[in-house]
């Protein structure tokens, strides 16, 4: 049976509390429970929860019916995000797993890789392959310290070159599109940039003039599934409208 | 000068570019640029060439298109390919399916529908008629002597043929003329007051009987689907076999004007497996007769849950694999494919739809000036100048240069500009905000409903989509509070719901939406109705249905009509939607497909053009739609205020 909740009171205040107090404790993400003992006592009452009585399990339904769950995946609302650890399940700002990834490196750089992991709220499927991601699109380094241990520090924007001409640029650009687009079609322009790591004018001069030369062609498309970062990280044109993929048609596409 | 004037006030009479939407692909206004999106129709050519030559080769086509890159414009193209080519192929195009659970139900459905739509250019013929024309054509060579002589009404028919030929014949004076039109106009009366099913009896008394000509040839195929098939053309007949090959249970009455056995109740699955079966009889049917049934699945952004996008996946796995003769497309957006069906589709699917598939690629800036100048041309004739007047050809160049353009996005830009030159006084153009482009296109679908109902014919699913939009998005003063809305399993039941008006009295309502014309199928919704009133008097039921599925009056159902008035008597609420209401439901349904594809489009002030988002919907909705007094709706909404129900007995 499909249920669909038409009490939305409210909606919207919890997860602001929420993100409040997220933003309170200057953490990303709070385990449930973390965050079920942090909400008032009146929204408590008004969602019908109990600090002592009410589990993991029933915060999060309770949780999900308020501010409203998404269909696919862990969203809840607009702006969090349900993360699944090994030992606990967190409440956080929405943010993909490598973004978390890297936040976590940049905060504490020189980890190895298992100690990363443990300090995420991720399953070890997940990490390693958003790890691995990281790792193939050369935004992460993997480096020996003095007891022979491979450990993992952020590559920082500002040590990709920045006297690349534009023909280095462009094949970078190609490259990156590939990789990440597994050689499809569409591919996420967020995902490029945050794979590049370029200085954002760098980016979109080439991304303008790749347009202007019929060369690659700009898609819009549902902003509801992308995080605030994500849609920072696409691209906006002149008149405002956001495009979220891209194709790569050549320079001898025909038609 | 003066050719100026009359260019600008032509213009202001019809602006070309007033609309970037082709909306239906078989009626399309405007002209065709070849090289627009030429890779992708070429290839659908030659796919639809070759699965004619050969109708078992398993495959299907997928065109990858975002919002305004022509998709539709497309389809319209490889419609009027296959017209121009003495109807090449079969058409159908699927609306998004709401009941999972009637997978193949549904896209049998469709299809007939489809079959059964008069083609463009060709009066009321349909496909369904080529293709049974075919079939009694072949019995026709196969059995008859070349002595035979032709029937009344094939003798009629050929006098006409040869009376057109006079009428069309060039001549010095009228007088002929006349004469020549009176004798094709007697002619034509003399056709029509034949009976159609004079004509078949008189072809199978001639020849061998079509039945058994056609049960020789198809072994596989059960007497009654062709039984049903050949009664198709004949008129009295056309409706009961249309409803019998969509798969639906048709009462008594139709099934002895039809000949055939009494349809027994059949389980959802015998259902759905008997659709599977009808798809591929017809299947059988095309590949004999060389003409592939095309499918075109459009608008997937509605495929919005897991048992759905199943569903889709199954139909075009069942299309590919199982029906002959049947080419499944699919138009969809290529983010979305990536994302979402990639990872929700088998991999078998999957490989079976990527193997054949197109992207349609934006305008260049020469291809971009070829639209409007080809609009330009469509509204002026021979006034179009090459210089594109009234605009300024090197400021369309310039701005077609930055980048590539898909369709739509050039024909909003010359909109825009066009809009600016025709009202120079107007500081900024009236800007069109999303409610009024919302009623615009209510308003414009709405009419192409009514003026096309039968294209249109009772559909449950649809009509609960509607409903499911009414109760859900309702506007603060509506009176009423919907607390929760769901589907229950039961099958004849659409909606429940627990509603609280406005004097705080909560109660249950269920909703039942019935378009069956099978007698125990009503009595079985009915008794549902009657079965939770009994229960809960304080609750309200609705019972709905369209209008074109009468319930035949006493004494003719007799325990339906005495169960209908007993539901009465206990308050339940009925709902026979007319015409007018009917398509107003449809056509709500059918513009929630459309604005989450983003096809309905609204411009701000400074003329930036975006797709009205489905808030903006909600917004009309709770607006336009629970204002509307004549929809229907309101009926709903009136019961649901009133707190205590007084029972009619």
């Amino acid at each position: 049976m499909r249920e669909k909740d038409h009490t939305d009171p409210g909606r919207s205040d919890t997860e602001q509390m929420i993100v409040d107090i997220l933003s309170k404790a200057g953490k990303p993400y709070l385990t449930v429970n973390q965050i079920r003992n942090h909400l008032p006592s009146g929204e408590l009452r008004r969602l019908g929860l109990s600090r002592k009585r009410s589990g993991i399990a029933r915060v999060l339904g309770t949780l999900k019916s308020a501010i409203g769950a998404h269909a696919e995946g862990d969203r809840l609302g607009d702006r969090l995000r349900v993360y699944r650890g090994p030992k606990a399940v967190y409440i956080g700002i929405c943010l993909s797993d490598e973004a978390l990834l890297l936040d976590k490196l940049r905060q504490q750089p020189g980890l190895s890789a298992k100690a990363l992991g443990n300090r995420l709220p991720m399953l070890k499927r997940e990490y390693i392959a958003s790890l691995n991601r990281l790792m193939t699109s050369g935004r992460i380094h993997c480096t020996f310290n003095d007891t022979w241990q491979p450990v993992l520090s952020p590559v920082k924007p500002a040590s990709v070159p920045q006297n690349f001409n534009a023909k280095d640029h462009k094949t970078l650009f190609k490259e990156a599109y590939d990789r990440i687009g597994k050689g499809r079609g569409f591919v996420r322009i967020h995902r490029i940039r945050t794979a590049l790591n370029w200085a954002d004018e760098t980016f979109d001069r080439l991304l303008k003039d790749l347009m202007a030369a019929y060369v690659i062609e700009l898609h819009g498309g549902d902003p509801s599934t992308l995080s605030e970062n994500e849609i920072r990280q696409s691209f906006v044109d002149d008149g405002g409208t956001l495009y979220i993929t891209m194709s790569w048609w050549g320079e001898d596409h025909d038609k | 000068m003066t050719n100026s004037t009359e260019i600008l006030d032509g213009l202001r009479k019809e602006n070309p570019f007033i609309s970037s939407s082709v909306g239906d692909p078989m009626k399309n206004r405007y002209p065709d640029v070849p090289s627009v999106n030429e890779t992708a129709f070429m290839g659908l050519v030659q796919l639809i060439e070759q699965k004619i030559r050969t109708p078992d080769l398993p495959c299907a086509g997928m065109v990858f298109g975002e919002t305004g890159s022509g998709k539709t414009h497309l389809v319209s193209r490889i419609l009027a390919y296959g017209r121009s080519r003495q109807n090449l192929f079969s058409y159908a195009y699927m609306q998004p399916i709401e009941d999972a659970d009637q997978t193949y139900r549904y896209l049998l459905r469709e299809v007939i529908i489809n079959l059964c739509y008069p083609m463009a250019g060709s009066g009321q013929a349909t496909q369904m008629d080529m293709i049974v024309e075919k079939i009694l054509g072949d019995v026709a060579v196969g059995s008859v002597s070349p002595g035979d002589e032709p029937t009344p009404k094939e003798r009629l028919l050929m006098d006409f043929k040869e009376g057109l030929k006079h009428v069309a014949r060039r001549r010095k004076t009228p007088r002929h003329l006349f004469g020549d039109l009176r004798r094709l106009v007697k002619t034509a009366v003399a056709y029509l007051a034949v009976a159609d099913d004079e004509a078949f009896h008189s072809r199978r008394s001639r020849h061998m009987d079509p039945l058994d000509f056609a049960r020789e040839r198809f072994p596989d195929i059960p007497k009654t689907f062709l039984k049903v098939l050949f009664q198709y053309p004949i008129r009295a007949k056309r409706s009961a076999a249309i409803e019998w090959l969509k798969g639906i249970s048709i009462d008594p009455a139709d099934a002895a004007l039809l000949g055939i056995p009494i349809p027994a109740q059949e389980t959802a699955a015998m259902m759905e497996q008997q659709a599977r079966n009808m798809l591929g009889y017809l299947g059988m049917l095309l590949t004999q007769y060389g003409r592939p049934l095309v499918v075109c699945f459009d608008r997937l952004e509605n495929y919005d849950t897991d048992a759905k996008v199943r569903s889709l996946g199954k139909m075009i796995e069942y299309l590919v694999d199982s029906a002959k003769a049947i080419l499944p497309i699919v138009f969809v957006r290529g983010a979305q494919w990536e994302e979402k069906f990639r990872k929700e589709l088998n991999q078998q699917i999957i490989t079976r739809l990527e193997t054949n598939e197109f992207s349609l690629k934006g305008c260049n800036d020469e291809q971009a000036l070829e639209i409007i100048g080809g609009r330009l041309k469509a509204v002026l004739g021979k006034r179009a100048s090459d210089d594109l007047f009234p605009f300024n050809r090197p400021d369309l160049v310039q701005i077609f240069r930055t980048r590539l353009h898909s369709p739509r996005q050039v024909i909003m830009i010359a909109n825009q500009r066009l809009r600016a030159i025709l009202y120079p006084d107007k500081d900024t153009p009236d800007a069109v905000t999303p409610l009024e482009q919302l009623q615009k296109a209510f308003d414009a679908s709405f009419r192409a409903i009514v003026a096309d109902f039968d294209r249109y014919p009772p559909d449950r699913s649809r009509l609960r989509r509607a409903l499911e939009l009414y109760l859900s998005e309702r506007p603060e003063s509506s009176g009423f509070r919907i607390i929760s809305l769901h589907f229950p399993q039961d099958k004849f039941i659409d909606l429940k719901a627990t509603v609280r008006s406005d004097d705080t009295v909560v109660f249950e309502a269920v909703f039942i939406i019935d378009v069956e014309r099978n007698n125990p199928s009503v009595r079985a919704s009915l008794k549902r109705g009657i079965d939770f009133l009994e229960n809960d008097p304080s609750g309200r039921a609705f019972y709905i249905r369209d209008r074109r599925c009468e319930i035949p009056p006493p004494p003719q159902w007799a325990s339906t009509n005495e169960m209908f008035m007993h539901f009465h008597r206990l308050g339940g609420n009925v709902l026979l939607l007319d015409q007018m209401q009917a398509a107003r439901w449809y056509t709500l349904a059918l513009l929630n497909y459309a604005v989450k594809e983003g096809e309905v489009t609204t411009s701000d002030n400074e003329l930036q053009s975006r797709a009205v988002t489905v808030e903006e919907l909600s917004s009309f909705i709770k607006t336009s739609v629970h204002e509307q007094t004549f929809s229907g709706f309101w009926k709903i909404g009136e019961r649901l205020r009133i707190a205590y129900p007084t029972q009619s007995a």
